[in-house]
């Protein structure tokens, strides 16, 4: 009978142990733990497995003249560097019936290869960043471009939030981003988008 | 000195064993370099043959089909380019050799190409286009969901037992006058019903293709 109360005396303490251990960790270290956590799940976009992770998250413009943004949710940088994220975004021209913007003109699409500090809150296109022309033309940037932290610019502020903004990563579709599909090469994400979105 | 070393180098890795060069060569890195944008399209449609399904007029009446065999084809289907990645070329050999090619096989085998390759869908009529590809050999992988006409063979529970029984006849006066049973044998088999049907089937594309360097479009026809 002692022996019995031995045990479940050991038990009790050993189950009380363990939360009166936990309260040990401060809140400040509960919260550096937890952006650590998020800071591995940046490099994510579920399902682990994925290479891309396209989302569509602004456009403009009425048919034939659409414009569409999308984003890739999947970080592509090595990860060494936990404030950079390298995001790459998607924008897609209708028909070159699409309305320019600024001096880029109209593209079958353009793929900007984003370099995102997340701690200054920047951003500046990388040289593999790539544009296709409805006449075919391609070609690469071939060089950084500067630094900006884009205020003013709607949808470039979206693409440093969806970057760096833990609750934005976490839950795209509350911030009015579609998931398009996981397509590696940016070519068949523009080519899923023209014939289901756009009907092409 | 400088420049003849630079001679011998790459003389010294083109004479090195092709395994040696392959064994370096990262397979991520491979299949992402091989499925970079390249300004080539590959076109083609995806379908199977089959026995042309019965058919029936207006009245209900079945009617003959115009052709014992009919095309179907792929609709609104995903279609898979891989690279002709080292792993993809070995898998492929290995697919075509001891084990069947199946795209179970090919997708575990494939490594990195498994997760870097080209992908569209078919449209209704099974037709697709992958843009933006370098030329070379690539595997192509889709499926065409199909219904064909079968006979389904059901069991109906019951069973016949045939009985097999040997022995000797008694003769008297040339004329057979009895019957001596020396062994008896009985076999049950069940008694099945056969019914035509209607049965959905896939038919598996797994093709080792090549995109042209030489034209822009390359056009695989009917791809089976």
């Amino acid at each position: 009978m002692t022996r019995i109360v031995k045990s479940l005396l050991a038990a009790a303490t050993a189950l009380v142990a363990m939360p009166l251990g936990a309260q040990t960790v401060s809140e400040a270290e509960r919260e550096a733990i937890r952006e650590e956590i998020f800071l591995e799940g940046i490099r994510d976009c579920k399902p682990a497995s994925m290479t891309r992770c396209w989302y569509v998250f602004y456009g403009v413009g009425d048919k034939p003249g659409r414009k569409l943004w999308l984003l890739d949710l999947k970080d592509q940088s090595d990860g060494k560097k936990k404030h950079i994220v390298y995001t790459d975004v998607l924008v897609i021209d209708e028909s070159t019936k699409t309305k320019p913007m600024g001096a880029q003109g109209t593209s079958d699409f353009l793929v900007w290869a984003n370099e995102v500090d997340c701690k200054k809150r920047q951003m500046r296109m990388r040289p593999e960043s790539f544009g296709l022309g409805f006449d075919g033309q391609s070609g690469t940037a071939g060089q950084y471009g500067e630094w900006s932290n884009w205020k003013g610019v709607a949808f470039m502020e979206k693409v440093i939030a969806a970057s760096c903004d833990k609750q934005v990563r976490l839950r795209p579709l509350a911030y009015e981003m579609a998931w398009v599909g996981d397509y590696v090469r940016p070519i068949d994400a523009v080519d899923f988008v023209r014939r289901y979105l756009w009907e092409q | 000195m400088r420049s003849l070393a630079l001679l011998v180098l790459p003389a010294l890795v083109a004479l090195a064993p092709p395994g040696l060069a392959a064994a370096t060569v990262d397979d991520a890195a491979q299949a992402r370099d091989l499925i970079a944008y390249g300004p080539h399209t590959l076109t083609g449609r995806a379908g199977a043959t089959r026995y042309s399904l019965p058919k029936t007029d207006a009245k209900g009446k079945k009617v003959k089909p115009k052709s014992k065999t009919e095309r179907v084809h792929a609709e609104n289907e995903a279609v898979y380019l891989l690279p002709w990645t080292d792993k993809v070329a070995a898998a492929v050999a290995k697919g075509n050799g001891s084990i069947p090619l199946t795209r179970a096989f090919l997708l575990t085998e494939a490594g990195a190409a498994g997760d870097y390759n080209a992908r569209t869908f078919t449209r209704a009529d099974g037709t697709f286009r992958l843009r933006g590809l370098k030329p070379g050999r690539y595997v192509l992988v889709t499926e065409v969901p199909y219904q064909a006409a079968v006979t389904i063979r059901q069991d109906t529970g019951k069973t016949r037992t045939e009985t097999t029984t040997s022995g000797f006849g008694v003769f008297q006066g040339g004329q057979q006058i009895g019957f001596v049973p020396t062994s008896s044998t009985s076999i049950t088999s069940p008694i099945y019903r056969y019914d035509n049907a209607i049965s959905d089937l896939k038919h598996y594309i797994i093709k080792v293709v090549e995109v042209r360097g030489d034209v822009p479009v390359t056009n695989l026809g009917e791809v089976e």
